[in-house]
């Protein structure tokens, strides 16, 4: 929990401040969108569940526990609408969850762009469970234990999860960590 | 933690890319409910009937207690009888809940 997060939180419950409230979203919108772009691969579709996220954060300000950061909260609000959304469309249509075939990625291609877009396809082969663990660690820097948090796991099965989708990456993506990230 | 840490691939992925805001704050702003101005009367009269309550459990605690102890034997009593007086008791506790939850409640 960062202070400001938590002196926001309670100009939005106390005086209904929408200016503190558009801060939150500004301050947190980017992780939220990254983490709901790469679990549905689909830009479009993951901005609306954002949108969706701080709506329904809005609505239930009053329930987030303070001992748990605002972001890990937000992540785990916006998870629970991504597996609503999975749900509610399966069987009839898919929407990313469990790990595509992809070409290996064979060598890196030197720069940002081109990372980023390995990445991505090496993050497709992961299963959803996978995929959402990782992302959660890796690229936004959360604890195992926070990442069981979000996805309502016990801490032994993140982590298991952490390794299988590690040894996968590394697979895939052997080739650019000699090279480093650019 | 850290033994299950792998810097070198975790590279890979940060620093983390930034979505430009792009209007999406704008757009959430929009879409977010009006939320239901609750008279504040509403909430000092509550915690003033609470307090009354408190308070009046704290002065005569002995009376009070003996009270709230006639009644519940009596409730139990009529419970196992069937007594319909009970049931109205609870009903009008839950209605009571119910009204104090919509008063304070935040509009979802």
């Amino acid at each position: 929990m960062t202070p400001a997060d938590a002196d926001l939180v309670a100009r939005v419950l106390v005086h209904d401040d929408r200016h503190a409230f558009a801060t939150l979203v500004r301050n947190h919108q980017s992780p939220v969108r990254l983490f709901l772009r790469r679990l549905c691969r689909d830009d479009a579709l993951a901005d609306d569940l954002a949108q969706e996220t701080f709506v329904r954060v809005w609505r239930h300000l009053g329930s987030w526990r303070r001992e748990a950061r605002f972001q890990t909260w937000l992540f785990q609000v916006a998870y629970n609408l991504f597996l609503s959304e999975l749900r509610r469309r399966r069987p009839t249509e898919a929407l990313s969850a469990d790990g595509e075939a992809v070409d290996a990625v064979q060598a890196p291609r030197g720069d940002a762009v081109h990372l980023q877009h390995d990445v991505a396809h090496a993050l497709a082969v992961l299963s959803l469970d996978e995929r959402a663990a990782i992302t959660l660690c890796f690229q936004h820097g959360l604890t195992h234990q926070e990442a069981a948090e979000v996805l309502a796991m016990p801490l032994g099965t993140v982590k298991t999860h952490v390794l299988r989708g590690r040894e996968k990456l590394r697979k895939r993506l052997g080739a650019w960590e000699g090279a480093g990230a650019p | 933690m850290n033994a299950e840490r792998d810097p070198q691939l975790e590279s890979l992925f940060a620093p983390p890319a930034h979505v430009d805001d792009a209007g999406f704050t704008d757009r959430v702003l929009a879409r977010l409910p009006a939320r239901r101005a609750v008279n504040p009367w509403w909430r000092r009269a509550i915690l003033a009937g609470a307090g009354a309550a408190a308070a009046a459990v704290g002065l005569g605690a002995p009376t009070v207690l003996a009270a709230v102890q006639g009644v519940f034997t009596t409730a139990v009593t009529q419970v196992a009888s069937g007594g319909v007086p009970v049931v109205s008791l609870v009903m009008a506790g839950l209605l009571a809940w119910s009204a104090a939850a919509v008063v304070l409640e935040e509009r979802a």
